[in-house]
């Protein structure tokens, strides 16, 4: 009975200091319509538990007074908890709500005349009370409204098929019920002296607190619902201390006899022994129930440590993460955005987002979402989103994406203060908002995630390097190596065919030298693009060294591999522009097909070398496929390599010389633009000549050369003789037609070239003899020489000097034709003076330029 | 998105405050970070349709700077061939809805604009954002509730202000005095009418209407001394609010005014002559109007704030140009002539610049000349915190004399008045002016031989009552004449010839709304 009769005074008292706890937090709380009707409920609940402990007590002025203070409270609470449950259904206040509150003001009225309870008498047990004529109606009216307030919840959370509101409106549900039954207990005075009202109550309070801190009930801030959590922890350590003290001081009276001194010893020992380890135990306890996620997220921190360490390749790392945090988040789907070139933000991988949903999700560096980011705050919620004014300028397409997404959460992951990427989370799967430590979570795993990122960029970045081309951006040697290897085995395996096609670029080192190995650089590059423009994904385009590329075509047989070289051809050709003749860079390109034309890989790609080979030597931008009836006679591969080798190199050789031809061309041009114009000019209209008198393609070859570097002796005159405006000098005369012997002088050296030396030598020598520098006259002079003299006079007429305005082309023709058998040879100008009369007449009509 | 009925039922208050009105607190760089922004998007959105390309001459601008310097200013005759007809295909997105001007305007029978989805949600949310400021004692601190009492005093749908409700009643639901689908069965005046008598019986918490409509009905308040006694058909509760304004009054011994029947919330009050009528609107109403700025093609455009100064404008529906008064008079002197304009950043306080907008979210009009004039009252609002320059709206363009926002004279609406009124030759100007605390056409006129003042002020006003609707409904209503006609001698006109043709101020050679101080003294000198 002394027990029964102390439980009863604790479980109020406790239920007092519990509430007392959540109205102090309470008022820390925004103050909204919902705040301030819990608080009523709590006020309430004050008065009615610490009504109930005064009237157990006895203290002054009696158990009577008390009775009717606790039944103020008692009261109130159904009422109260009815407007509290339209509220928290964000429903106006009803009739039956105001109806209550009319109730209410008539049961005090009745309670303070008795009517309710009309005596209470304390016994040794605890106490009995005598109810009033109105007790049930009291009973009813109460228990009517919390049934209401039950049936208001349950019915909500069942009609509404959002988990969020389901979760939110299920403990106050509970609660509800349990209230109910608390109170329809007191009907019976036997159960009733007992305080189960409270008890009921009080488990209402807690299911209460449980729902502010999970579904966040209240408005109330993540630190003082984590407070309140630990409050009511304290409450009830204090309560279950107070118990604990009383039973000790009763147990200690009534068999050893009281003595302050035993029960002070007593008390320190329960403290030492028990009160601490049980507190921590309930602090543990409590944490894992209400703070559980805690865990886990130690749990997700120490498994992304992990893959950090463990994993580098960053599409593995970035998968895993996602995954990690969408289990650790409970969220249905997510995605990470990274910074691309144009600084962008794109999905670069998701978890449950449809591939074509995420390909239209994109941020651009202007966005406001990515300048809170990266200026402001890392982490950023979709309410903020919808309501701070900054957000204004936000794109209707992003947010059609953002709705569409149920994004509620960005974090920002920075380093070295820059954005690299973003984080985007939508609701969770329950509808639970992310918690503070959701939030402090990600955090952490942002600012460990962007080390991680970084570090797997670079890895991904170095393991792109071994196998590309930095240039070019294609793939290298080795990579066309590993491929060609894999691709025989796999078609050997299969049954199946591909092709390799050998490119090279045609006079490069010439290239390089006119014009810079910057410029030479660009080339290769353009080159490049031009060969990844023309392939599909699968094939593999290769950078094998130098101006060499290699282009393995996974499927492809002869006619496909010649329909990508011709594509690759005309992509080159848009890049360089020109007639195949005069095209500023080239291509040749050799095709060879596993398994026709080679079986291993040497074989392979000794064919499509050869095919190249071929292609070269037939004047070059042009295409190849293998053949093997391409060398004549030779059918052993070996010797048809030994061969291609020798040729192979007489053609290096030729294209060594050919580079030294293209490095003075480049030289003149530094020094005078006019004359390398000029020499172009003049080896347009020799080889016209040239072609119009059948030359073989070795004279115009040579011819070729000589009109190229006619005037390359010019290196060695100061440049005010050569743009001297008015007439020169005997002495400056001189000077200038020395530039043939210096010319002379200059490709006699070079051994290739010797060929070219007579006819730079005489192209000034007139047919008539009075030329220089020798005074030759009619078919002593070279028949070269004398083609050059006429295009280089024609050209020389016809152009704007500083000295002097060009003649108009007809003028000059007429003026050379007048010099016929003086000045030119008789036979060869007629043949020049047509072709360029037809030119003109061509242009005349629309075509082509003289 | 949320709306405010959620955000206020979720008792996010402050997110309600940030999300309709946090605009005020956005610096300059941040409001034009906004306006590029948006500008980008509906750049984007222009060049894929017809009309967009056509204004845009076929350029993409990739900035707010290059859009200005390569596209050229609109007028509404560049969309009246489609928006005649409401062509959709042409239009950068389907509108939601499309509103018109009330009454003819300019050349036109209508002007119609298109609302994009977008852009209307926009237009409501700022429009929400006016009402918050009117119901606001300070910042972030306001009294709304649900199915507050709103007496809506505005023309219905296809106007702009007849929209407004429907778009508003997604966002939170106000209890209108008469019902929405009453009132649009009901002529302007007797919407009004049942509009005020529900309000006896349901209270009024929030007016949005013409701000001369609010000073009539306080008029007749104070000048009927039997108001109610008629009205037979009064329920208890309309007694009650009678009785209790009858003892407040009584009690400040003067007679029953608006404010002892009704605590209004809030009042919103558009139109050109609010700051007007301001006062004698707190006196009857016991509050002070809230003037917002907005129009057929700009939609609600700027709005006061709990100072009830100077207006903000926002941020997210147009963007916004201004011309300077010079450059719009250097425009108006060459047809030709392709006036600079500025941004708000470099507006100068005191002055008077053009509007000219881009309506953003998909709207249609590209750097178009609207017509309103607006003046520069400082460049930040420092007592309220407000980083954004303050402005309040002028009138309209010197083209056309307002009138208390129930119509508008142009020009062409003086010559049509004066010939139907039997007069083809004269001399005549014609400024707006406020007589007897109403806003009116000031017509200096020559007068025909053997006419008097009075009986010539009588033909052209009931020509006018003829010839324009607008003008007979504010004779109605308002109860005054809105015409005063000042008879002026033919050497007053002579010496106002002889002083346009010296003068260099081109405001001064107009015939119609040029500066009445300039003239007056020319005038009115015999």
């Amino acid at each position: 009975m002394e027990f029964e009769h102390t439980v009863s005074l604790v479980v109020p008292l406790f239920a007092f200091f519990l509430y007392t706890g959540l109205m102090i937090l309470s008022i820390k709380c925004s103050q909204s319509k919902i705040t301030k009707l819990f608080q009523y409920y709590l006020l309430l609940m004050m008065d009615w538990s610490f009504g109930s402990f005064m009237m157990r007590t006895g203290f002054a002025p009696g158990p009577v007074f008390w009775n009717r203070m606790m039944i103020v409270g008692m009261a109130g609470v159904p009422f109260i908890f009815y407007r509290f449950s339209e509220a928290l259904l964000c429903r106006a206040q009803s009739l039956t709500a105001r109806l209550g509150y009319f109730f209410y003001v008539l049961l005090i009225f009745a309670n303070f005349k008795g009517l309710i309870v009309q005596d209470v008498i304390l016994t040794a047990e605890g106490f009995d009370y005598t109810l009033g004529p109105l007790a049930v109606t009291f009973a009813l009216t109460a228990g009517g409204y919390v049934l209401l307030s039950t049936i208001l919840l349950v019915g909500e959370a069942f009609k509404n098929p959002d988990s969020f509101w389901t979760n939110r409106l299920f403990y106050p549900s509970v609660g509800a019920v349990l209230m109910f039954i608390g109170c329809t207990l007191n009907l019976f005075p036997a159960i009733g002296k007992y305080p189960l009202d409270i008890l009921t109550n009080t488990i209402n309070a807690f299911l209460l607190t449980y729902a502010i801190y999970r579904y966040q009930l209240l408005n109330v801030t993540i630190s003082i619902r984590k407070g309140l959590v630990y409050s009511v922890l304290t409450a009830m350590l204090t309560g279950s201390y107070l118990l604990l003290v009383y039973l000790l001081e009763t147990v200690i009276r009534n068999n050893l006899g009281y003595t302050a001194f035993i029960v002070a010893v007593m008390m320190g020992a329960v403290i030492a022994l028990i009160f601490e380890p049980v507190k921590n135990w309930l602090r543990v306890r409590i944490d894992k129930v209400m703070f559980g996620d805690i865990y886990d997220y130690r749990e997700t921190l120490k498994q992304f440590s992990y893959l950090k360490a463990s994993i580098l390749d960053l599409e593995e790392l970035t998968y895993s993460t996602l995954d990690l945090l969408t289990k650790a988040l409970q969220v249905n789907s997510l995605a990470l955005l990274v910074l691309d070139k144009e600084s962008n933000y794109f999905v670069y991988a998701s978890v449950n987002i449809d591939e074509t949903v995420a390909k239209t999700m994109r941020l651009d560096k202007t966005s406001p979402i990515v300048r809170r980011l990266a200026q402001h705050s890392p982490i950023l919620t979709w309410q903020e989103i919808e309501t701070a004014p900054e957000f204004q300028g936000l794109w209707q397409r992003e947010k059609d994406f953002l709705t569409a997404m149920k994004i509620s959460l960005f974090v920002g992951i920075k380093l070295g203060g820059e954005l690299i990427g973003i984080l985007v989370l939508p609701d969770k799967a329950s509808r639970d908002p992310y918690s503070d430590d959701d939030r402090a979570m990600l955090l952490m795993l942002a600012n460990e995630a962007a080390v991680a990122i970084q570090n797997a960029q670079i890895y991904s970045e170095v393991k792109r390097q071994a196998v590309h081309d930095e240039l070019t951006k294609l793939f290298n040697y080795r990579f066309f190596q590993e491929f060609l290897d894999k691709e025989i085995a796999r078609c050997q395996r299969t049954n199946q065919i591909f092709s390799v096609i050998y490119l090279d670029l045609d006079f490069f080192k010439a290239y390089n030298d006119i014009f810079g190995h910057l410029a030479g650089d660009e080339a290769l590059v353009y080159v490049g693009q031009a060969i990844s423009q023309s392939i599909r994904p699968s094939d593999i385009a290769t950078r094998l060294g130098g101006d060499e590329f290699g282009i393995i075509l996974p499927g492809a047989g002869e006619k496909s591999a010649l329909a990508v070289a011709k594509s690759i051809k005309n992509a080159v050709q848009t890049f360089f522009p020109g007639t195949s003749s005069d095209s500023v860079l080239t291509i040749s390109q050799g095709i060879a097909t596993f398994p026709v034309h080679g079986q291993s890989k040497q074989q392979l790609l000794s064919c499509a070398d050869a095919a190249l080979y071929e292609a070269k030597s037939m004047g070059r931008n042009r295409i190849c496929v293998y053949n093997l009836q391409l060398v004549k006679g030779k059918t052993s591969t070996d010797n048809l390599h030994a061969e291609f080798e020798r040729d192979f190199l007489r053609q290096q050789v030729e294209d060594a010389y050919l580079s030294v031809i293209y490095t003075l061309a480049a030289a003149i041009n530094a020094k005078d633009n006019y004359t390398y114009q000029h020499s172009e000019a003049v080896t347009y209209y020799s080889v016209a000549i040239a072609e119009a008198l059948g030359f073989s393609e070795e004279q115009k070859k040579m011819l070729r050369y000589s009109a190229m570097l006619h005037d390359i002796g010019k290196i060695g005159i100061p440049e005010y003789i050569l743009n001297k405006p008015a007439a020169l000098t005997k002495e400056e005369r001189e000077i200038i037609e020395s530039h043939v012997l210096v010319a002379e002088a200059i490709v006699s050296h070079t051994p290739y070239l010797r060929e070219v030396a007579p006819i730079i030598l005489h192209h000034h020598e007139f047919y008539d003899g009075s030329g220089y520098p020798d005074g030759l006259k009619a078919e002593e002079i070279p028949l070269e020489a004398r083609i050059l003299a006429i295009a280089d006079a024609y050209h020389a007429m016809t152009s704007d000097r500083p000295y002097r305005k060009g003649m108009p082309p007809e003028a000059a023709l007429q003026e050379m034709e007048r010099l016929a058998g003086k000045q030119f040879d008789p036979q060869l100008l007629p043949v020049f003076v047509s072709i360029i009369r037809e030119q003109l007449t061509k242009k005349a009509a629309g075509g082509t330029h003289a | 998105m949320v709306t405010l009925k959620q955000l206020l039922n979720e008792d996010r208050r402050k997110d309600a405050w940030l999300r309709h009105c946090g605009f005020i607190d956005l610096s300059l760089s941040e409001f034009q970070q906004v306006q590029e922004r948006l500008l980008l998007e509906q750049l984007e959105l222009l060049a894929k349709s017809y009309l967009g390309k056509k204004l845009l001459h076929g350029t993409l601008p990739q900035n707010g700077e290059e859009f200005r310097q390569t596209v050229p200013l609109t007028t509404y005759q560049d969309y009246h061939p489609y928006f005649k007809d409401k062509q959709e295909d042409v239009l950068p997105l389907k509108p939601s809805y499309w509103v018109c001007t009330s009454g003819a305007i300019d050349a036109y029978e209508y002007k119609w604009a298109p609302f994009p989805p977008g852009l209307a949600q926009t237009h409501i949310k700022n429009f929400l954002a006016a009402v918050i400021f009117a119901v606001c004692t300070k910042k972030g601190e306001f009294s709304l509730n649900e199915y507050d009492k709103f007496l809506y005093a505005m023309a219905p749908p296809p106007y702009l202000t007849g929209m407004v409700p429907y778009g508003v009643e997604k966002e939170f639901p106000f209890t209108y005095l008469p019902s929405l689908a009453t009132a649009e069965k009901m002529s302007f005046e007797e919407r009004n009418e049942v509009g005020f008598r529900l309000g006896l019986t349901y209270g009024i918490d929030l007016f949005f209407g013409v701000s001369s409509i609010l000073v009539r009905m306080g008029e007749k308040f104070a000048q009927t001394k039997e108001k109610f006694s008629r009205r037979e058909k009064m329920n208890l509760r309309a007694w009650l609010r009678l009785a209790k304004g009858l003892m407040r009054s009584r009690l400040q011994s003067r007679e029953l005014l608006p404010r002892d029947l009704w605590s209004l919330k809030g009042i919103i009050c558009a139109g050109t002559d609010t700051h007007f009528y301001k006062e004698r609107i707190e006196y009857y109403w016991g509050k002070k109007p809230l003037e917002i700025y907005g129009g057929t093609e700009i939609g609600i455009a700027a709005t006061q704030t709990w100072d009830y100064e100077g207006m903000t404008l926002f941020p997210d529906a147009n963007y916004w140009e201004f011309i300077p008064e010079d450059e719009y008079f250097r425009s108006k002197a060459d047809k030709n002539y392709q006036p600079a304009t500025v941004l708000l950043p470099e507006l100068e306080a005191g002055k008077r610049y053009e509007i000219v907008i881009t309506s953003l979210k998909g709207g249609a009009f590209v750097r178009y000349r609207v017509g309103d004039m607006i003046r520069v009252l400082s460049r930040k609002n420092t007592n309220l915190g407000i980083d954004l320059p303050q402005i309040v709206y002028e009138d309209r363009i010197d083209d056309v004399i307002d009138l208390a926002a129930f119509t508008r004279i142009y020009e062409r609406t003086i010559w049509e008045a004066l010939k139907e009124a039997g007069i083809t030759h004269s001399n005549w100007v014609a400024v707006k002016a406020f007589a007897g605390g109403h806003p009116l056409v000031k017509l200096y006129l020559q007068l025909p031989a053997g006419c008097t003042q009075e009986v010539m002020e009588d033909r052209i006003h009931q020509v006018l009552c003829t010839i324009n609707d607008d003008y007979a409904d504010l004779t109605q209503m308002m109860a005054y004449r809105p015409l005063q006609l000042v008879p002026v001698t033919a050497a007053a006109f002579a010496r106002l010839k002889a002083k346009q043709r010296q003068a260099t101020d081109p405001a001064l050679w107009r015939k119609f709304n040029p500066p009445e101080d300039l003239i007056k003294e020319i005038l009115t000198t015999t």
